[in-house]
């Protein structure tokens, strides 16, 4: 090849010798104590690519500063405080290798009510923060002549983030989500089919995603309202994929959910016969104990940190 | 009995460091070829030697920042090849380096004139970065350093060089 030729030649040139009389100036000179030029009279000149180089990082300066400056829409954490029992927002898309994947959901299994939850979070030497109480309603109802089941979770986020409504509205013969509404921004996600239209009127942002291929398995961030048509039994065993973040093209991480026992849990509002349910993958480390016989939510606990522990629990069935 | 081991180069450079002329010659002798090589293939003959006559007198003074823990010869190259680059910047600001198309004789040194003609040819930003990297060695961080320019932009011309050689051989049919 040209270059290997090329570049063996290149490298295998030899020194240029020097003329003999270059020897002898030398030799007169330092004999005759002449005066030396300074070696390397100026430093590098910035050239043209260094001077390119000031422009593109002055521009860039000036487009950052512009960006900073300009009235902006502020961003909208839409799933933020979604995981409030489930840790991570997460739109089904393929099984994750090696795990059966979450069979069917068990629509008919859906009952109405309200739960109410307090979540704190503690830690060693007394350390405790107060979540707060959320209360997850579901009612059913109609739309557009479907016949849908409209959850709605009431209650107080993560410190400062003040008040939150969500509502979501799945239909009832296959629990999949027609609308998402949520209070604080105002936003409100519209489902058809294979995309999603999310509009937040507030900020003035309009957004339509694709989704993935939802098949029966649900969204994860509503998994926590849809437990009860989960079919838990002491065997099972399946993997849910789960996407960080709100955006269906994020990261998918595989959520791995694993009945590790039965338990009786003293709750607020009882004691109840439970699954508990590993939770393992990207969320790792959570535990959910749900009713044997509601389905619902009894308790969760995150722990993290070392030694801190995020803890739901049932207050109140209504 | 004498002791025969050369005198290393770092004690030379002491000596010539107080003006000890003796010293001076040794290292020319031993260097001298080093430099004049790579000053010739950055300027060509005439200033090469001007350039190697200038760096020789001056070392004295510019041994002061020989800090001996490299190697002596690869200092001095770097020197040499600062001082020569220079030249084809002041050349250049006085629009002297003019190689192109100019008729070059071949120096009876050159074992490979093709090459050596090929190289004399190319316009000066890419021989530097040519010659600095493919045959004096100095990797691309250095030779951004010497010429003032990014790394990146040290690559990209000694790559433009590498073609335009490429480009130059063909059409001489070597």
């Amino acid at each position: 090849m040209i270059p290997d030729t090329l570049m063996a030649r290149l490298a295998a040139l030899p020194p240029l010798n020097p003329p003999g009389r270059l020897a002898r100036r030398v030799q007169e000179s330092l004999l005759a104590g002449t005066h030396a030029p300074a070696l390397v009279g100026e430093p590098p000149r910035p050239g043209r690519q260094r001077r390119w180089q000031v422009l593109v990082a002055a521009a860039a300066a000036a487009a950052v500063a512009i960006g900073l400056l300009w009235p902006r829409q502020a961003p909208v954490p839409l799933e933020e405080d979604f995981g409030w029992l489930v840790p991570r927002t997460a739109f089904a898309q393929a099984t994750p290798p090696g795990l059966p994947r979450l069979a069917a959901l068990v629509p008919g299994r859906m009952r109405a009510g309200t739960w109410v939850y307090r979540s704190r979070t503690h830690g060693p030497d007394g350390f405790e923060v107060d979540r707060g109480e959320t209360r997850l309603t579901v009612a059913a109802g109609m739309r557009h002549g479907d016949s849908v089941w409209i959850m709605v979770r009431q209650g107080r986020g993560r410190p400062g983030t003040g008040v939150i409504r969500d509502s979501i509205t799945v239909r009832r013969a296959t629990l999949a989500p027609v609308a998402r509404v949520r209070v604080p921004w105002g936003a409100s996600m519209l489902f058809r089919g294979d995309s999603v239209v999310v509009e937040v009127p507030r900020h003035g942002l309009r957004y339509e995603w694709a989704l993935p291929a939802i098949a029966e398995a649900p969204y994860l961030a509503d998994l926590a309202t849809l437990l009860p048509a989960v079919p838990f039994t002491r065997e099972f065993h399946a993997g849910v994929p789960v996407l960080v973040g709100f955006r269906p093209q994020g990261p998918v991480h595989p959520l791995e959910m694993t009945v590790a026992g039965e338990e009786a849990v003293t709750v607020p509002a009882g004691t109840f016969t439970c699954y508990r349910v590993q939770l393992g993958g990207r969320s790792g480390g959570d535990v959910w104990w749900v009713d044997m016989a509601s389905g619902r939510l009894v308790k969760s606990a995150n722990q993290w940190g070392g030694d801190m522990e995020d803890e739901t629990v049932l207050l109140e069935v209504r | 009995m004498a002791d025969a081991r050369p005198v290393p180069d770092r004690d030379l450079a002491q000596r010539a460091r107080q003006g000890d002329r003796d010293a001076l010659g040794e290292l020319y002798r031993r260097h001298g070829t080093a430099a004049y090589s790579l000053a010739a293939r950055l300027l060509g003959a005439g200033e090469a030697e001007d350039v190697v006559h200038d760096v020789f007198l001056a070392l004295p003074s510019a041994l002061a920042s020989y800090r001996e823990r490299g190697l002596f010869g690869a200092w001095l190259r770097r020197v040499v090849a600062r001082a020569a680059l220079t030249r084809v910047r002041s050349a250049r600001r006085r629009n002297e380096m003019a190689l192109e198309g100019v008729v070059i004789a071949t120096e009876p040194s050159w074992a490979d004139p093709d090459l050596e003609l090929a190289i004399a040819r190319l316009p000066d930003t890419l021989r530097t970065s040519l010659v600095l990297h493919a045959v004096e060695g100095f990797p691309h961080r250095e030779v951004a350093s010497m010429l003032g320019i990014s790394i990146i932009a040290a690559r990209v011309r000694y790559s433009r060089a590498l073609n335009a050689l490429r480009r130059d051989l063909r059409r001489h049919g070597t």
